[in-house]
């Protein structure tokens, strides 16, 4: 059977889309389905901390690189806030807790102490140097009026989305 | 029109059109597959940053070549470790002929007090092509580097946030690349003379610095009076002049030469390296050969004024910096 020369193009076209169609479904985003039934609570925990972090990466991903300094500092000034003062420590770098907070109830000390009990961050200014950030940040309690400001200095450096370390003016 | 004409001419379309028609479905839908593989294919998500270690600041078109990124980076680090180190000798022995020998005349120690007045303590770094342009036939590649205490450590803890900086230049010479310290960019000797029967003009080098230009120069008093180039009682005494405009010599000194006198003096202007512009002369726009001259200091206006009224001849001498 003799296919006309046209046809042929149009046979072509037709192939390439159905190829095309193929790859797209074959790549299709498909949302792991996990059956939290068959997992122990340990498991449970680690699976939803993983879904919360790749959210909160997706998320980072789409700030510029000032948002995700300061969301990392807010992240930092939540965890003492909510008293989490292993998770605010385990934020610190390492040089910088070596000098000044070598243990970690010396820093829950510090921070339950220095650090408002609610805080609200105001973000003065930030400047880079290479891959560290230095941050200027004022402090306050809304309840405890205008003397509980307190301005301070925040030093990041960010490794990854959502991986940092940081550290302070010790005051 | 009832339904079979409807259906015809309907028919008829489809026939005469189905081509087309057929065309226009298969650009569509590749465009629509093609549209859904790209927002379905794997992202691999990493934070972006404005952070550009190669990308020049000044013209962000420009990038060092990839074949120098890493050699430059391993070049910065090794000199920084050895100034933290205070391995001064090692440190020196990484620049080029010309940065060592006129920026710091062949000289450690000069190059020593030069790390000193930068980092007086072992400093953290970090880099920045700020420029890149070329200069003959090389290109110059100008890295700025700032020298920062640790701030992770300390967390500006009872410090303020403050650092020094140096421009770092590299270029590629017989596939070598070269490293100068200091700001210094290049060097050139010139050798252009300009004379009439008071004095004599010689300029013997160029020395270009990121953002300053620096002449040596030879004068030579051939008159039996003084002869007056500076003492800061004209308007723009020294000036380098460039296509579209001039610039003033930064920081003057008194210059007078007694009878027959031959000094070497140094004119500093400010100009950047990458601006574009090629520097003409420099012309020297109020010599005055006096027959009588008291100086200036503690001197009366009056005695100047009249001093000046007095002088045998004023004149201005150009001499081109080009080579």
């Amino acid at each position: 059977m003799k296919i006309k020369k046209n046809n042929k193009y149009i046979y072509l076209g037709i192939g390439i889309v159905i190829i095309l169609a193929i790859i797209s479904f074959a790549i299709q985003k498909k949302e792991k389905v996990i059956d939290y039934n068959t997992m122990t609570d340990e498991e449970v925990q680690i699976a939803i901390q993983e879904k919360i972090d790749n959210i909160n990466k997706k998320n980072l991903s789409e700030l510029g690189e000032r948002d995700r300094m300061e969301y990392y500092v807010s992240t930092f000034i939540d965890a003492i806030e909510n008293k989490q003062y292993e998770k605010a420590y385990d934020m610190l770098y390492i040089d910088f807790k070596n000098n000044y907070f070598p243990t970690l109830s010396s820093f829950e000390e510090y921070a339950s102490t220095k650090f408002p009990k609610i805080s609200s961050l105001e973000h003065t200014n930030i400047e880079r140097n290479g891959d560290i950030y230095v941050l200027w940040v004022t402090l306050s309690d809304p309840l405890a009026g205008k003397n509980a400001q307190v301005e301070m200095n925040f030093v990041v450096q960010e490794n990854d989305l959502n991986d940092f370390v940081m550290s302070f003016s010790v005051k | 029109m009832n339904f079979v004409d409807l259906r015809l001419k309907l028919r008829h379309f489809f026939k005469k059109n189905g081509k087309i028609i057929i065309i226009i479905l298969i650009i569509w839908s590749s465009i629509f597959f093609i549209n859904r593989i790209l927002k379905n294919r794997p992202v691999n998500l990493t934070p972006e940053t404005t952070f550009e270690m190669h990308t020049s600041v000044m013209d962000v078109s420009t990038k060092t070549p990839s074949s120098l990124r890493k050699p430059i980076e391993d070049v910065i680090d090794e000199y920084v470790g050895y100034c933290n180190e205070g391995n001064y000798q090692k440190a020196f022995d990484m620049l080029s002929d010309d940065c060592k020998e006129y920026e710091f005349n062949n000289n450690v120690e000069d190059f020593m007090s030069h790390v000193i007045s930068k980092m007086p303590v072992p400093k953290k770094y970090s880099i920045q092509d700020y420029s890149n342009f070329k200069c003959g036939n090389k290109t110059l590649y100008v890295y700025q580097i700032k020298y920062i205490d640790d701030l992770l450590a300390t967390g500006l803890t009872n410090s303020q946030y403050a650092y020094t900086s140096e421009k770092l230049t590299f270029y590629r010479d017989n596939n070598k690349l070269k490293m100068s310290a200091g700001d210094y960019m290049y060097h050139t000797d010139i050798k252009n003379i300009s004379e009439n029967e008071y004095l004599k003009l010689d300029i013997i080098d160029k020395l270009v610095r990121y953002s300053t230009e620096t002449y040596k120069v030879k004068i030579t008093n051939r008159s039996n009076y003084t002869v007056v180039i500076s003492d800061q009682q004209e308007v723009d005494e020294v000036i380098l002049t460039l296509p579209n405009e001039t610039r003033k010599c930064l920081e003057v000194d008194d210059i007078v030469l007694n009878p027959q006198q031959t000094i070497e003096v140094e004119f500093n202007f400010p100009k950047f390296a990458d601006d574009g512009d090629e520097s003409n002369s420099i012309v020297l726009s109020a010599i005055r050969v006096m027959e009588k001259y008291s100086g200036t200091q503690d001197i009366e206006q009056e005695i100047i004024e009249s001093e000046k009224a007095n002088a045998i001849s004023k004149f201005s001498m150009e001499v081109k910096v080009t080579e």
